[in-house]
């Protein structure tokens, strides 16, 4: 049977109508959500975000707290930690200075991201095209092909603009980038994922590379580690910006590798961890422990080895591992080939992973 | 009456609500309660979870009003954010709790004499049921886009404004989820 748009409504209406929301209910998810509202009190919105002194007096006093925590857990005695099972790090008698605890919550600094206007966008590259050259934005808008330019019936011709975003840039894309204008398949509404450069096209407007769709949390542009864990993010969007702290432990011995015979099969996942794990969290951790040995997240998005150094911000060594390093990360659903370089195998949904493909910075002088 | 609030919100409310105004939040969201907790429960299916996504909803609405850059968009931005509240409700409650389907009094089966079967009350019951069935089936994201379109009534402009997506790609999520609920609904009739 094949059920007729009544037949879909008319079940929809008897479904939603056995929801019983009574007053009492429902002032109870009023009340639920005014006490909400009266718990987490605002000051002047500014028209992308929270502004004011009292969000910065509860950031200085979480920092404040924070720093107390750290120092009263430092000074727990060794004896007294939970035994770490560990991955050994280069010698555990190295002296180190002594690790911060694998989870510490801190307050941060890190500007919220945000998405851009056409018409920020178009204004930024316009006076500091240069300067900013090699940032990716996320930005929110319409690309079409340029009006301007006509075209013969059938044919594309002509480049791909920012509606609204003036006439300073153009943009080009790169990489996997499916349908769009360039290709004819007509204009092209969303969240974007645009990187500034430095290059000129004819003309000398400014060239700026569309990466991909970039898909927004739902009331917020970056995600969270446990969000993207949970599976929130829709998997056939390229791109997630998510807010997290990235960190490696120091360098281990790699785990022998067995190739099967004659096709190069080495592994039925990525080999993450070797020689050095790399992870996001949502909390700062170090995994680095005052006995040389380092402990892993239970709770972290683990990345391919190198990206820490590839990608963390002001980099620095910690004993024998690094500082973790807050920020707003880039992360695309790519398939991760489980075969060796030579082999020809199947890749299928279970060897897509999150990668690291770029950070969403915050651009020095915009209004927050 | 469909899942959706009447009438226009007033932009000065949802601004001074942006501002930090607890009663101006209060006063907007009062009246959403009733539409979200139907738009929930038509994706869900389940009162409590509904309820709780809503309630989830409303204080991710409260957290992220000052982002809201056009007031006018708030009821589909709101919506959005119900949608993304059952996805994780659906995302907890895995498939642990049976289903279970509610007959009308009035439109129970009624036992009859023996003859010609003639659709009647009975068979309507029974083909909403399976088709319930078949619905139960579908993951959030499809649930969402059947219960956007046909209870809401939503034009599909306004489901991929809802969705955060392009119109053409709400469009073809809208049939492959016309089509995923009715394979589910041949698996029922087998």
């Amino acid at each position: 049977m094949t059920p007729t748009d009544d037949d879909i409504r008319a079940m929809l209406a008897a479904r939603a109508g056995r929801a019983t929301v009574d007053e009492s209910q429902g002032q109870a998810i009023l009340a639920s959500a005014t006490r909400l509202a009266a718990a987490e009190p605002r000051q002047r919105r500014s028209w992308f975000g929270v502004a004011g002194p009292l969000p910065r007096f509860a950031s200085a006093a979480a920092s404040l707290l924070a720093a107390a925590l750290v120092l009263a857990l430092v000074a727990v005695p060794l004896a007294n930690r939970p035994p770490a099972s560990a991955i050994p790090s280069v010698g555990p008698s190295a002296a180190i200075a002594p690790s911060p605890p694998a989870s510490t919550p801190t307050a941060s600094e890190l500007p919220e991201a945000r998405l851009l206007t056409p018409q920020e966008l178009g204004s930024l590259i316009e006076s500091r095209g240069a300067e900013l050259a090699g940032f990716v934005v996320a930005a929110e808008g319409n690309l079409m092909l340029d009006p301007s330019v006509l075209c013969a019936r059938g044919t594309v011709c002509g480049n791909t603009i920012f509606a609204g975003a003036g006439a300073s840039f153009l943009i080009k894309p790169v990489g996997d980038i499916g349908p769009g204008p360039w290709d004819g398949s007509g204009p092209k509404s969303g969240t974007f994922a645009l990187r500034i450069t430095d290059d000129l096209a004819d003309g000398g407007r400014t060239i700026v590379e569309y990466l991909g769709d970039l898909l927004p949390a739902a009331d917020r542009l970056a995600w969270s580690v446990d969000e993207l864990l949970a599976g929130e993010a829709r998997e056939e969007v390229g791109y997630v910006a998510v807010r997290a702290w990235l960190v490696r432990t120091p360098f281990h011995p790699c785990p022998t590798i067995q190739a099967a015979p004659g096709n190069g099969v080495v592994a039925t996942r990525p080999v993450y961890g070797c020689p050095t794990d790399d992870t996001l969290t949502d909390a700062r951790q170090q995994p680095l422990r005052a006995d040389g040995s380092s402990l892993g997240p239970a709770n972290g998005l683990y990345m391919p080895s190198g990206t820490y150094d590839e990608w963390a911000p002001d980099p620095a060594a910690f004993g024998l591992g690094v500082e973790p390093r807050e920020a707003t990360y880039l992360l695309a659903w790519r398939a991760v080939a489980p075969c060796g370089p030579l082999a020809d195998c199947y890749v299928g949904p279970e060897h897509y992973h999150w990668l690291m493909q770029g950070r969403l910075d915050p651009i020095p002088g915009l209004p927050r | 009456m469909t899942g959706r609030s009447e009438g226009r919100l007033d932009p000065a409310l949802i601004r001074r609500a942006q501002d930090g105004d607890v009663e101006a939040f209060t006063a907007l969201v009062a009246g959403r309660i009733d539409p979200m907790t139907r738009t929930a429960m038509a994706i869900l299916g389940h009162d409590a979870d509904a309820r709780d996504a809503v309630a989830d909803a409303l204080g991710a609405v409260w957290r992220g009003l000052p982002r809201l850059r056009d007031p006018l968009a708030f009821e589909a931005w709101s919506t959005r954010i119900l949608v993304h509240a059952c996805r994780r409700a659906l995302r907890r409650r895995g498939r642990e709790r049976v289903h279970e389907v509610a007959i009308d009094a009035e439109g129970a089966p009624e036992a009859g004499p023996a003859g010609p079967k003639v659709a009647g009350p009975a068979d309507e019951v029974s083909g909403r049921i399976a088709l319930e069935r078949a619905f139960d089936r579908l993951d959030a994201d499809a649930r969402a886009i059947l219960v956007l379109h046909h209870l809401d009534g939503r034009p599909l402009s306004e489901i991929a404004a809802v969705l955060g997506v392009p119109v053409g790609t709400a469009k073809s999520r809208l049939y492959t989820a016309r089509r995923a609920l009715e394979r589910a609904l041949e698996r029922e009739d087998r």
